[in-house]
């Protein structure tokens, strides 16, 4: 049977698990966000974009007010910048999200 | 692949879920009318869903009656009486089900393939009744079918699972905007394409053991390989919710239903149905994966499934 054929650099699957990301197709991109940061697991950065997923999932099924439900996380890496409107990042989002996150100028959370 | 689009029954109250039966036996009903007896034999959830988006979106109001029928002859059920919305649930049902059926005979052997030769002369004229009334829908299910055949055969990267359920997603999209304008048909379409997509790779997660052990095509063989683990599930259930993230903005645009029994349906599918659904499908997979290891390592302590 054939096995995955991923991209070959931690890079390559970084950028191609964010496309991925950006056109709806999570399993792939979180298939592929898992690849690079097997790579290169010291990477902060690939590994917030492994926690996208899991980020944009947090607020399904809250009520609006919240404000997580309807918002597209797509684009923010993690979920306390105040665009997002609630949460802690967990303490990935230190400096992280100026390079992911295209909806906000800038994170200014406490968390980490 | 249809019929995982279900409420959870207990979280019903008991007008919702009466209303629900209705909406149920009210399609049947309208598939008898419009499309012949035999075509009642394919009814599934996954219309009556589509059924209640096209009313909350149409803004018909539906009313109900009791009345009997062949499987219940003697006690008379409450069934949401014939409109636009169920006739066209009933149509689209016909094509879809006759062109899954053409599917099957060119794809599947054996079992399958034996039961799509016997069925196909039963549906044809269903078939034919609903394409003259929506033969542009026809063309459209005919169209995206033969994408995702060729998408199967031909994809080879991990790119797969992903790419294949979302040409399914295009397919329900048509079909959920069929005939509609403006702001409903983009909702439709929004919702069309989130369960679409969540159908797809939900039927590949059922499929995943079975067509592991026939060597059938599976997207999931190609992602995962043939030992997928219980991250590789967990990545599915996130993804699954993503999906389902997407279904709720459509969700959340309807500002106004004709029955208030049709958003607390539409919530309880959406929130609580098509979750619970996902989870006892990757949990039976990763229930097997489980299984698997105990058998073979004797040696070490049973995995702890949480």
């Amino acid at each position: 049977m054939t096995t995955t054929r991923f991209p070959t650099t931690a890079l390559d699957c970084f950028t191609a698990a964010n496309e991925a990301f950006s056109r709806g197709y999570y399993l792939n991109a979180q298939a592929l966000y898992d690849r690079a940061c097997a790579l290169e697991p010291s990477n902060a950065l690939y590994v917030a974009g492994r926690e996208r997923l899991r980020i944009l999932t947090f607020g399904f099924g809250k009520k609006s007010g919240g404000g997580f439900s309807t918002f597209d996380a797509a684009n923010c890496a993690e979920g306390c910048c105040e665009c997002c409107g609630e949460g802690c990042c967990e303490g990935i989002c230190e400096g992280i999200c100026e390079g992911i996150c295209s909806n906000c100028d800038g994170c200014d959370c406490d968390c980490g | 692949m249809l019929g995982y689009v279900r409420t959870d029954r207990a979280e019903l109250r008991v007008r919702e879920d009466v209303f629900y039966r209705a909406l149920y036996c009210g399609l049947c009903h309208r598939m008898g009318k419009c499309t012949g007896n035999c075509s009642r034999m394919t009814l599934n959830y996954d219309f009556v869903f589509l059924a209640a988006v096209r009313l909350s979106l149409t803004g018909e109001a539906p009313t109900v009656k009791k009345q009997r029928c062949f499987l219940h002859p003697f006690r008379s059920r409450p069934t949401v009486q014939a409109c636009k919305s169920l006739d066209y649930c009933a149509d689209a049902s016909a094509l879809l089900v006759y062109h899954k059926l053409l599917d099957d005979l060119h794809d599947e052997k054996g079992l399958k393939k034996a039961r799509a030769v016997l069925v196909r002369p039963w549906m044809l004229s269903a078939y034919r009744r609903a394409k003259c009334r929506y033969p542009a829908l026809d063309a459209a299910i005919k169209e995206h079918l033969q994408k995702l055949s060729q998408y199967e055969a031909e994809t080879t990267a991990f790119g797969g699972a992903d790419e294949l359920a979302a040409q399914f997603g295009r397919l329900m999209e048509a079909v959920f905007a069929e005939g509609l304008e403006g702001s409903e048909a983009r909702i439709a379409a929004v919702l069309g394409r989130a369960t679409g997509h969540w159908i797809y790779l939900i039927d590949a997660a059922d499929d995943f053991e079975e067509d592991r052990k026939r060597g059938r095509f599976n997207p999931y063989l190609r992602l995962f390989g043939t030992a997928p683990t219980e991250a590789d599930w967990e990545n599915l259930r996130l993804a699954l919710t993503a999906l389902l993230c997407e279904a709720e903005k459509g969700f959340a645009l309807i500002d106004s239903y004709p029955v208030p029994e049709l958003k607390e349906i539409l919530s309880n599918i959406l929130y609580l149905g098509l979750p619970a659904t996902a989870k006892r499908i990757t949990q039976k997979n990763t229930c097997a994966h489980c299984k698997k290891e105990t058998k073979n390592d004797d040696n070490t302590v049973p995995h702890n499934r949480t």
